[in-house]
């Protein structure tokens, strides 16, 4: 007994290194790449269905309806392994960018659409009288308070988007789910290993979390 | 100074304006009174787009601002042009709608640097001197929130003046306040109107509009009653509507 937990702990010691450098080589990166071009999108779809313009907003519409309603692992699948028979092969890596990003861009435009309608009429109106122009308004007036809304849920799906970008696992991305799975087939200890895993997920997640209450309370101030 | 023609304005099967025809010269103080429900915000809002009439006409500095006959746009200004035209108007809100994510300082500044593009120097020497005029120099780096309501209103005046405008409208700019700060703001809009600015407003402050205005306007289910003289208005109204409307208005504030 003692001889097994002596491995179990070796092999705990060993992994820990690998997993968390496939945690920072990947998993953060994959994160925070696919969380700031999904946000880019998200914004831009945002704003065009807000803005009535109807053509773009029936497609903005219909891109945000496609990614709620199909899974994300099936995404994945058709964007790595699907693509190719059309003759698009794309890098591992590459395709979970891709598939992360139209995700947190449909998720995330709803976060920010209600948080620009949360802003009061009255200030679009303030800013209109003293003639600023609906871009200028957005910029100066009205985007400025409806960060504030949008923080906390967007942190929310950042905080989700780390633990989901386990699934590129599935389309071979070498991240930290990846590495474990790797290590679990050589050494058969799946339950410490994957619990090891766990754990540098909730330690970065922890991260994560804090920072997001020290962003509230920073952009709580004056209302 | 400002032109208003035969204007309509409804909200799907509501009609609250319903043939609009006046004119405001340069340098006058025009209040608009009536019961709620006449169309007098209405009227206000459709002179800076913030409503846009079903149809007439209406002409600023001689400029055509809206021009609408059987709901279809004639000559109808380009957004850059109605922007523009609106800079000239400032308008005073009856909640305020300060920003709140900007100081007092920032508030006033803001649509000069952003507008018409002043350097950050100037409009900041500019919103001093403002805020100092409405008599919140000590209240500059201060953010609406911690403002009283009287202060928060003389902060929004403050940054409509900032875009110098020839004209200022006046949505009921004390209706949202305490009773004891009505009298802060008063004060300040009175100063204006001793000055050559044009003012329009809107106001349920009968003893101010009989004390400043040059005319008083008014208005009853969206048409107007009667425009004369603040003397003839509140001394001697002609109109039935209008002796009704005062004796309970000066009855309730007795």
């Amino acid at each position: 007994m003692t001889d097994r937990m002596a491995r179990v702990v070796d092999i705990l010691i060993h992994s820990f290194v690998p997993l968390l450098k496939a945690g920072l080589a990947f998993t953060v990166p994959l994160a925070i790449i696919s969380f700031v071009l999904g946000i880019a999108i998200a914004f831009i779809v945002a704003i065009v269905r807000i803005s009535h313009i109807k053509p773009l907003a029936a497609f903005a519409g219909f891109y945000v309806w496609i990614i709620r309603g199909t899974p994300l692992l099936v995404q994945l699948f058709i964007i790595f392994y699907g693509l190719p028979s059309i003759g698009i092969t794309l890098d591992a890596m590459v395709s979970g960018i891709i598939g992360f990003t139209l995700s947190v861009g449909a998720y995330s435009s709803e976060t920010i659409r209600a948080a620009i309608l949360s802003v009061s009429k009255g200030q679009w109106e303030a800013a209109h009288a003293l003639g600023m122009s609906k871009g200028q308004a957005l910029r100066h007036v009205i985007l400025p308070q409806a960060i504030r809304v949008a923080v906390p849920p967007l942190a929310n799906s950042f905080i989700s988007l780390v633990k989901d970008t386990s699934l590129a696992a599935a389309i071979t991305v070498t991240e930290m789910f990846q590495v474990a799975q790797q290590i679990t087939a050589r050494t058969y200890e799946p339950l410490w290993l994957y619990s090891e895993a766990a754990l540098i997920y909730l330690l970065f997640c922890s991260v994560l979390a804090y920072l997001q209450s020290r962003m509230e309370v920073r952009f709580a101030k004056h209302l | 100074m400002i032109r208003i023609e035969n204007v309509y304005k409804s909200f799907g099967a509501l009609e609250v304006l319903k043939g609009i025809d006046m004119t405001v010269g340069k340098g006058e103080v025009v209040c608009i009174v009536g019961p709620s429900g006449s169309g007098k915000s209405t009227l206000l809002r459709s002179l800076n787009h913030l409503e846009r009439i079903t149809s007439g006409r209406i002409f600023i500095d001689n400029v055509l601002l809206d021009d609408r006959q059987d709901d279809r746009d004639i000559q109808r200004p380009a957004n850059r042009e109605v922007n523009a035209l609106c800079s000239e108007i400032g308008m005073v809100f009856q909640r305020f709608n300060l920003f709140p994510h900007l100081t007092a300082l920032e508030n006033v500044m803001l649509g000069p640097v952003v507008v018409k593009k002043a350097a950050q120097e100037d409009a900041k020497r500019d919103a001093i001197e403002l805020l100092a005029k409405v008599g919140l120099s000590d209240k500059m780096d201060v953010y609406p929130s911690k403002l009283s309501g009287g202060q928060q209103q003389r902060v929004a005046i403050a940054r409509s003046l900032a875009m110098k405008p020839k004209i200022m409208l006046f949505d009921e700019p004390t209706s949202a306040l305490d009773p004891e700060l009505v009298g802060e703001v008063l004060n300040v809009i009175r100063d204006l109107a001793k000055q050559d600015m044009t003012l329009l407003i809107v106001t349920h402050e009968m003893a101010f509009a009989r004390e400043v205005a040059d005319r008083v306007v008014f208005m009853d289910e969206g048409r107007i009653v009667e425009i004369d003289t603040p003397e003839k208005i509140f001394g001697s109204p002609s109109h039935e509507r209008t002796k009704r409307f005062l004796g309970q208005v000066l009855n309730k504030s007795a």
